[in-house]
């Protein structure tokens, strides 16, 4: 990226989390860029919430280096590390009222710490400073409310008041949209976004939602058992995903296990079960190692419609499900390859279809099977 | 299916009869118009109730037990919350845990006249007199393991994260203490108060072993209900009962509440 400020907010280097024999993250490598959002894309167990938590001061570094504005985190507390947190179910005081909770950590601004001025503030600065925090969330009303009588939508929104109000470098989230509902998610999605973009503050976020880390993010760490698997920005993570496992995570993509037949400048021949493609590659790839092609649903097609040069396959549909703006049809074809489509009218069951894809706009990547990780 | 619930409910009234039936006869006696606690009934009286009410022996008595109970109380919650907060909030291996509860739980397994006869005989080679200080010191050994328990049991239902949350906006670990755990634990040591106050009001051996001339009211009451048997003691008895139960449910109900706040 050219445009990419020289120095990063925040930075890991080679970290590294054990529990006794059992090692939760396993050194790895990342940049924070200031206000950026970033998200942390994994399964359960990958090491997302253990890393959110070496950042925030929770867990210590079982070794690595772990630094903000150059400057090493590892020996700062987490009271005093200027980064705040918005925990998982929000964990807001429910002896304190909403204004309270905002309130809560302005009381140990400006001590002696990262970013203090080694002065406190005043009564009134504080009083200002929350009721500023809460119209940024659109909470002003609820003030004097006790946050059990508040819906899940507006405790999140007071957890995240509670952060801000802070000023903090990074704001780390931690799945904060899983204990909503499905609408209420994408609501507070544009609204996190917002924020974030108002704010010009730097967000980290856990998921382990794909379609969240791409509907927020400008970057995304995807990470797999303690390691990071890919990260960039969510297009070229869709579009070239860096293992059969990121593309198989992310979903929404068809991958087809193969072998690499041939490389030619960026491009490889694979064998699979449903033929032999060429396709753009990702780099590394060796010959005769596995490898999976990548092929999204909305790029077959029904062969009539298909351009000169497309790669054909044979299959017979499973399933069809009217998906709105068209037919999400589940196919099986040759060697049991399950295959997935979008198409515009719906087929018979059991009916076999010739279906065509762009070789141009498939991907190979890294087979299940290979590479330092397996 | 109803045939073996029915079964089942007969056979529970039959368990709760054998519980409280004696419980209910002395309630019955303490109602009875008659000097003798025997069938057939006399009639209904109050009288009973009010000879406890005016008896001044009986008030000196109720006046001691309090002057041991509320130290007693206050001191078994202090102390098993401090146990309690060790139990639930020092990172300690899990080995020297289990140790540190075994030790503070043991007294519930030691019979209490053993205690109370290695506790008089410490006390008198040390030349200790004793008073209402000692007995006070020796219920608070006793009362400790559920004073422990009942704060303790507050405390692992508080959102560990609440305490993080607080960390993470710039709280020491005494400002999470004050603002964020002792709040959430109140009503826990309100609960654990009341049930240390029955335990210490209603204990009779150690208090019989380390009270020395003082008598507070349960050692009148065993001593009467041994020598000086009246309807009266009856009432005394139903009063003492209904007492320690409207306390325990009064505790209760306050730790209850706080497991709303908290939830």
């Amino acid at each position: 990226m050219p445009d990419r400020p020289p120095l990063p907010l925040l930075r890991a280097d080679a970290l590294h989390k054990a529990y006794g024999s059992y090692h939760a993250v396993r050194g790895v490598d990342f940049r924070l860029m200031p206000e950026s959002y970033v998200t942390l894309l994994g399964p359960s167990g990958c090491g997302k919430t253990t890393m959110l938590r070496m950042i925030g001061g929770f867990e210590t570094v079982s070794s690595g280096r772990l630094e903000l504005d150059g400057q090493s985190l590892l020996d700062i507390p987490a009271p005093r590390r200027p980064i705040n947190t918005v925990f998982q179910s929000y964990a807001l005081f429910p002896h304190l009222t909403v204004e309270e909770n905002v309130g809560f950590g302005l009381a140990y601004r400006g001590r002696a710490g990262l970013g203090g001025d080694g002065r406190g503030l005043d009564r009134a600065a504080m009083r200002q400073k929350v009721a500023t925090a809460l119209s940024t969330v659109r909470m002003e009303q609820m003030a004097a409310r006790r946050p059990r009588h508040l819906s899940g939508g507006q405790q999140q929104r007071v957890a995240l008041a509670r952060a801000i109000v802070n000023e903090p470098r990074i704001l780390l989230l931690d799945e904060p949209l899983s204990a909503l509902d499905r609408r209420m998610r994408r609501d507070m999605q544009i609204e996190l976004k917002d924020l974030q973009r108002r704010l010009g503050m730097t967000f980290l976020h856990v998921t382990h939602d794909q379609e969240e880390a791409f509907a927020l993010s400008d970057h995304i760490i995807v990470m797999n058992a303690g390691l990071i698997e890919q990260q960039g920005a969510p297009q070229e993570i869709y579009r070239r995903p860096d293992s059969a496992w990121v593309a198989d995570f992310i979903g929404g993509s068809n991958v087809v296990p193969g072998r690499v037949l041939a490389l030619d400048a960026g491009r490889a021949r694979i064998g699979t079960a449903i033929g032999e493609v060429t396709a753009p590659a990702r780099r590394g790839l060796a010959v005769d190692e596995a490898a999976a092609l990548c092929i999204r649903p909305e790029q077959l097609s029904r062969e009539a419609a298909a351009a000169p040069g497309a790669a054909t396959v044979e299959a017979a549909v499973t399933h069809a499900v009217f998906a709105g703006s068209g037919w999400q049809v589940e196919l099986r074809a040759a060697g049991g390859q399950p295959l997935s489509a979008r198409l515009g009218e719906a087929p018979a069951p059991g009916e076999t279809l010739r279906l065509a894809f762009d070789p141009a706009r498939a991907w190979v990547t890294r087979g299940a099977a290979a590479g330092p990780r397996a | 299916m109803f045939r073996a619930s029915a079964l089942a409910a007969s056979w529970t009234l039959l368990i709760f009869a054998f519980m409280y039936f004696p419980v209910a006869v002395i309630l019955i006696f303490s109602l009875n118009d008659s000097e003798i606690i025997a069938f057939p009934l006399q009639g209904l009286t109050l009288r009973w109730y009010e000879s406890v009410v005016s008896d001044g022996r009986l008030g000196g008595g109720f006046a001691t037990t309090l002057m041991v109970a509320f130290p007693a109380a206050i001191l078994s919650t202090f102390l098993g919350a401090l146990a309690a907060l060790a139990l639930t909030r020092y990172e300690m291996k899990m080995k020297l845990k289990l140790v540190f509860a075994i030790l503070l739980l043991l007294p519930f397994l030691i019979p209490k006249l053993i205690l109370a006869v290695a506790q008089l005989i410490l006390l008198s080679e040390l030349g200790v007199a004793r008073n209402l200080v000692t007995v006070t010191l020796g219920q608070v050994i006793v009362i400790l393991p559920f004073t422990t328990l009942v704060v303790a049991s507050v405390l692992v239902r508080i959102d560990r994260r609440l305490e993080e949350a607080a960390v993470d906006l710039g709280a020491s670990a005494w400002s999470v203490f004050r603002r964020v755990t002792l709040p959430l634990m109140r009503n826990g040591l309100v609960a654990a108060m009341f049930i240390a106050f029955v335990l210490s009001s209603s204990e009779v051996v150690l208090t019989t072993f380390l009270s020395g001339r003082a008598q507070p009211l349960s050692l009148l009451v065993a001593s009467d209900f041994r020598f000086a048997i009246s309807p009266a003691l009856n009432a005394l008895a139903v009063l003492i009962v209904t007492g320690n139960i409207a306390l325990v449910l009064v505790g209760e109900a306050i730790r209850r509440r706080s497991e709303r706040g908290t939830g």
